[in-house]
């Protein structure tokens, strides 16, 4: 169902209790994440942005991007309780909202999804003020990169370039060693270098 | 290029975009209700039926359909705020020992497994959900929708646009810009308003939006141009297209 058609129902990920329970763990908190923990409220407002940023780095359309973030703190509500301190809130919410984008995303394929912004709003003026053409060129760029990259190079570049995570904490939020998440974001660095080239090279060939 | 590290010209690039993927207050105000109104629906859900999971989809969207009532009155995010809290009243120490929605206790696995290609849901929680298209401005309740006499509510909505139906939305949307490239708005504006007629839902819709507030500016309709152009910027506050559409019929 498309996710932003009327009744769509929140997917509540149906491998949420697989997913959480390795986060769910025994050992104390610490007590500044046990406070966080018990507050939906707080975690809500803490977090919500970094929430709503992910979703839309991760590839979730605009339009869609309201069910995500909802389907994201229902998990969260659900789960809270369960979380004990073990991996950041941070990357604990992190891994919620790849699971709930992945299942968004894929509604909408990633190819229609990047035509779309090349072909189907015309700028037949071009008057745009400086600042926010640069600014908005600077986020379709980065975008459409983001979308040409495979999932496991885009979290990891995500998470480390724009979030200023570490590889620790990426490692807890994407469930993978240290080792890998450095391999994926040496790979991610150089294919953005690569597409930033490319763009390079395509605008200097331009008329 | 070796990955260990970005170049000057790379990083200048996230940092101009760095701050444009965060929301706007409205975002979270509009999420943040809509939370609300599931968690209320998901406890009430619980309580009537033992398991949400066992509750019928049916008696979850009544159930939703009430929290948006609620809600529309002013009453759900207070009620379920409590109800978050544990229904105290100042006390904000205390807390509710489980969340208000059931949750299964399964056994936690060793590992992290994939999604599955079609998980079916453990729980779901059946709201009528507005679509972003029809998000009411920011600060104010989600409209409330009243269900269609002649349509049973666990009806299917309809089914997402086929890749046949994205390529005609395309097309239309091509015939669209090609008459605003050449000059003839109102050309423009009938394709635009073809594809409203076939695809008033479709995939596109927030690009048709767009290149409707760029025909009506174009067509000097400015008064009309403005209008939609708030419109969309209300329902796509982070579009893309937004500061082309914001710059299209200046104030």
């Amino acid at each position: 169902m498309d996710p932003a058609a009327p009744g769509h129902v929140p997917v509540v990920d149906a491998a949420a209790t697989a997913l959480f329970g390795p986060m769910t763990l025994q050992n104390a908190a610490t007590p500044r994440v046990r406070s966080v923990a018990m507050d939906f409220t707080s975690v809500y407002d803490e977090h919500f942005a970094f929430v709503w940023r992910s979703m839309r780095r991760l590839g979730v359309p605009d339009r869609a991007l309201d069910d995500a973030a909802q389907d994201v703190f229902i998990v969260v509500h659900r789960r809270l309780a369960e979380f004990e301190g073990r991996s950041s809130l941070k990357s604990w919410l992190f891994a919620i909202a790849r699971r709930v984008a992945h299942d968004h995303r894929r509604r909408i394929g990633r190819k229609e999804r990047t035509e779309e912004l090349h072909e189907t709003v015309a700028d037949p003026r071009g008057v745009t003020p400086a600042h926010d053409a640069e600014r908005a060129e600077a986020v379709r760029t980065l975008h459409e990169i983001l979308n040409a990259l495979d999932d496991d190079k885009r979290e990891v570049f995500v998470l480390a370039e724009l979030e200023q995570m570490t590889v620790p904490e990426i490692a807890e939020a994407i469930g993978v060693n240290l080792n890998t998440v450095y391999s994926r974001l040496r790979a991610a660095r150089m294919a953005f270098e690569a597409a930033i080239q490319r763009r390079r090279a395509q605008q200097d060939g331009s008329p | 290029m070796s990955g260990d590290e970005l170049t000057p010209e790379t990083r200048a690039l996230l940092g101009a975009a760095r701050g444009a993927d965060d929301p706007a207050d409205g975002d979270r105000d509009r999420v943040r209700a809509r939370v609300l109104a599931a968690i209320g629906a998901g406890a009430a859900g619980t309580a009537g039926a033992g398991s949400a999971k066992a509750a019928p989809a049916a008696g979850g969207a009544a159930i939703a359909k009430l929290a948006l009532l609620l809600l529309a009155v002013g009453g759900v995010a207070t009620g379920a705020y409590l109800a978050l809290r544990g229904g105290g009243g100042g006390d904000a120490g205390a807390r509710q020992p489980a969340p208000v929605i059931a949750h299964e206790p399964a056994p936690a696995p060793e590992v992290l497994p994939e999604l599955p290609p079609e998980p079916e849901p453990e729980l779901e929680i059946v709201m009528d959900a507005e679509p972003a298209r029809d998000r009411e401005p920011e600060g104010k309740p989600p409209r409330v929708k009243r269900p269609k006499p002649e349509a049973p509510e666990a009806a299917e909505p309809p089914a997402p646009s086929p890749a046949d139906s994205l390529q005609a939305e395309r097309a239309l949307l091509a015939k669209a810009n090609a008459a605003l490239r050449d000059g003839n708005p109102d050309a423009a504006l009938a394709a635009l308003g073809e594809h409203q007629k076939k695809f008033p839902r479709g995939v596109l819709e927030e690009e048709r939006a767009a290149t409707t507030v760029l025909a009506l500016c174009a067509t000097g309709r400015a008064s009309e141009g403005k209008k939609s152009r708030d419109r969309f910027l209300t329902a796509w506050p982070r579009s893309v297209h937004a500061a082309r559409v914001r710059a299209a019929c200046a104030d």
